[in-house]
């Protein structure tokens, strides 16, 4: 691979990659919150084993347990099926879950006020404790989770066979093996969605630097051309003149300069464009037989919006063509002015029933992408055989 | 899950998912493998606790290990089948009082069913818990088991598959949010590259024209009648800029010397850009500019060719010495002779 030279084409991007694990953090808080609900519903089956076995234990062990744990599984349930939660609150969550769930087990025994529980009666918790496995591999790396989940098997043996008066090892040994049994294979599916979750981050990064590298070359090649062509008429011109024709050459080097300062007036930054240039701009992108009406007055909209809005619009209009059949006729409205600026696409096709949450063209390129800006914003209206409006607009 | 939604696969993701799902795989079958053996003892037949085994086995081998895609229709079959036939297998065997873990295959088949709700095939699901608790009812009906220890028996499986069943839901829900987040986030960061791109580009270009070519109109504009040297010096600036404007990728500064430094020398120096958009490879900049540097009369026109010539650039060379024409290569090394002899066949510069 040959060394690459520095030079124009490196310049440093506006695009930064993104760090971090969107996908898999998001998980990692659902995964929590199934948790935490599956948890909440174990327990509610383990109630009334619960509360005959608390005349066999000290009065305070089982409002402690089910405290902390029925607590911790609560807050982990809400803070992540809420969407709210952040990963460490619920990786904390998790672990109150994971580690109470362990004390439960092992002090069982030492909290009893009599020799056994009633023959054929296991400790209450069981139902619960597989789910604390599951919590351990929500919270905590893999190693340390499988040994939560070895930990709990070993020692629930322990407290079913004293909690029997030392007997019923084979069963104690049964249920240790459905406790190993289920967590591993729930902490496996945890592993598998967790790992699944940051191949996808990893290659949507990659994608997103990839796209902004591109796209920031093919904006280097237009700006490039954009001053080539003004540069080539004014500048270029003037020298030329001045060795071809002394005479003329005054007043054609006053023309490249002022051609200079306005380019320099016109640098983008958080760059303008007119709200009558992008209402032209959109009327150029709309494909003939596109009817195109409007209104705007003088006007700014940031460089940002003006793409966003059309782009969406762009997709509205390719939207229609596509689903709207043969005979509907689309027209696109735009009015713009201080405001703000209104873009709406309307067709007179078969419209659809179903709400735009499942159309992946209009929610990622129309909502989504208005949505990416400040002030942005888009709606779609339609419904079976009145047809379809798509509107997108920005305001200040 | 993609591997466990089985609907929106990770990049090269069954491979690297592969040594979670045999785990656990493994683990279902080997854990209810020990529990059957344990049940043996409480006098459930050997051979419908084997056969069950191999049924087990079979659906684990179904629901369980295949990469994250949806499964297909036999598969679903034979797994929502799966539970009632274990269930037939090893129903008429258990005990009546309290079946406890002789009744393995409850958990069993739950767990696989599991697999199959979170992969997004709910009603196969639902479907194969229906036909495990239908056999498991006529079973405690026979048996004369209460109705109420039948139901005790069967709850948890019901709500582990419904915790299964949300699991997928709740899953590709998020999935679907996550996507269209990172779709926004990424139009927003093609945004922010263009713009960030197309001003660099341009204050880049305007600072080198504000440096050059100001000075000369300011003076030109003034009236300024040149003289023979200062109208060389203007024959250079305004060929520096037709440089930038046809050959942009060879505003390499190093090059740019040479250029400058060639036509002081009174040698003519064309540069042209034919090429793709990609920058150009540090040796192949480094060959050009030692052709240039080397020229000490006539002529030289250094072009960038179109993809596909066999070679990156041509370097045609007419001086008092002779006319040549080079061909090289992204490496700066001389394309093969036949690449090259296409080249200067085609070349627009040598008919000129």
């Amino acid at each position: 691979m040959p060394q690459r030279h520095t030079s124009v084409e490196d310049a440093p991007l506006g695009g930064a990659p993104r760090t971090g694990a969107p996908r898999a953090d998001r998980l990692r808080v659902l995964g929590g919150g199934v948790v935490g609900a599956a948890g909440v519903l174990y327990g509610a089956t383990c109630w009334d084993a619960a509360l005959a076995q608390q005349a066999h234990l000290q009065p305070w062990w089982t409002p402690a347990v089910a405290a902390l744990v029925g607590g911790a599984l609560l807050a982990l349930a809400t803070l992540g099926l809420s969407g709210r939660g952040s990963v460490t609150a619920v990786r904390a969550a998790a672990t109150v879950v994971a580690v109470g769930g362990l004390l439960a087990v092992v002090t069982f025994p030492a909290a009893m006020t009599r020799p056994t529980l009633p023959p054929g009666q296991a400790p209450w918790p069981f139902n619960v404790v597989g789910v604390t496995g599951v919590a351990a591999a929500v919270a905590w790396p893999r190693p340390l989770a499988v040994s939560h989940v070895a930990v709990v098997s070993g020692a629930w043996i322990r407290t079913r066979w004293l909690t029997a008066g030392r007997d019923e090892l084979v069963t104690a040994v049964q249920d240790a093996v459905v406790i190993l049994t289920h967590g591993l294979v729930m902490a496996a599916v945890v592993w598998m969605v967790l790992r699944g979750a940051r191949l996808r981050d990893a290659a949507a990064d990659a994608e997103r630097t990839g796209l902004a590298l591109e796209a920031a070359e093919e904006e280097r090649r237009r700006e490039r051309t954009r001053l080539g062509a003004v540069v080539h008429d004014t500048v270029l011109a003037a020298l030329h003149t001045a060795l071809t024709n002394p005479a003329a050459a005054p007043g054609e080097a006053r023309r490249a300069l002022a051609a200079l300062d306005d380019l320099g007036r016109h640098r983008p930054g958080p760059t303008e464009v007119g709200t009558a240039e992008l209402a032209r701009a959109l009327r150029a992108q709309v494909p003939a037989g596109v009817e195109v009406v409007g209104r705007t007055e003088p006007a700014t909209v940031p460089r940002e919006v003006a793409r966003a809005l059309l782009g969406a619009a762009g997709e509205a209009v390719r939207n229609s063509l596509r689903h709207a059949g043969p005979g509907a006729r689309c027209r696109v409205a735009v009015t713009g002015g201080t405001a703000g600026v209104t873009v709406t696409v309307t067709d007179d096709g078969p419209g659809f029933a179903d709400g735009p949450g499942d159309r992946l063209g209009i929610r990622a390129s129309i909502v989504g992408r208005m949505e990416s800006v400040p002030g942005g914003y888009a709606a779609v209206a339609s419904a079976p055989r009145r047809g379809t409006t798509v509107t997108v607009g920005w305001r200040p | 899950m993609s591997p466990l939604a089985g609907r929106t696969p990770a990049p090269g993701g069954a491979g690297r998912l592969a040594p979670f799902t045999r785990l656990a795989a493994v683990t279902l079958v080997a854990g209810y493998a020990g529990l059957a053996l344990l049940a043996v003892r409480d006098a459930v037949s050997l051979a419908a606790s084997a056969a069950a085994l191999v049924v087990l086995t079979l659906a684990v081998g179904a629901a369980v290990l295949p990469p994250p895609r949806p499964l297909g229709r036999p598969q679903l079959l034979g797994v929502a089948a799966a539970p009632a036939v274990m269930a037939l297998l090893l129903s008429w065997g258990l005990p009546t009082q309290a079946p406890g873990h002789t009744a393995w295959h409850l958990g069993a088949c739950t767990l696989v069913l599991f697999f199959v709700a979170a992969r997004g095939h709910v009603a196969a699901a639902w479907a194969g818990l229906g036909g495990l608790a239908a056999v498991t009812a006529v079973w405690a009906l026979t048996a004369g088991v209460p109705a109420s220890r039948t139901a005790h028996l069967l709850v948890t499986h019901v709500l582990e598959l419904l915790v299964g069943t949300g699991a997928g839901v709740a899953y590709r829900r998020t999935e679907a949010a996550t996507t269209a987040l990172l779709a926004a986030d990424r139009q927003r960061s093609v945004t922010r590259a263009r713009a960030a791109a197309a001003q660099e580009e341009r204050e880049r270009r305007l600072a080198r024209l504000e440096a050059q070519a100001r000075p000369v109109l300011e003076r030109l504009a003034a009236g300024w009648a040149p003289g023979p040297e200062a109208l060389a010096e203007v024959r250079a600036v305004e060929a520096g800029i037709r440089d930038r404007i046809r050959a942009p990728r060879l505003d390499v500064p190093a090059l740019e010397g040479a250029v400058a430094a060639a036509r002081r020398r009174g040698v003519e120096v064309v540069l042209m850009d034919d090429g793709a958009a990609d920058p150009l490879p540090a040796a192949l900049v480094d060959a050009l500019t030692r052709f240039v540097a080397g020229a000490g009369d006539g002529r030289v026109v250094v072009r960038l060719l179109p993809p596909g010539r066999g070679a990156e650039a041509t370097v045609l060379v007419a001086s008092s010495a002779g006319t040549s024409v080079r061909a090289l290569t992204a490496d700066g090394r001389p394309a093969p002779t036949s690449a090259a002899l296409s080249i200067v066949g085609r070349s627009p510069m040598n008919r000129a």
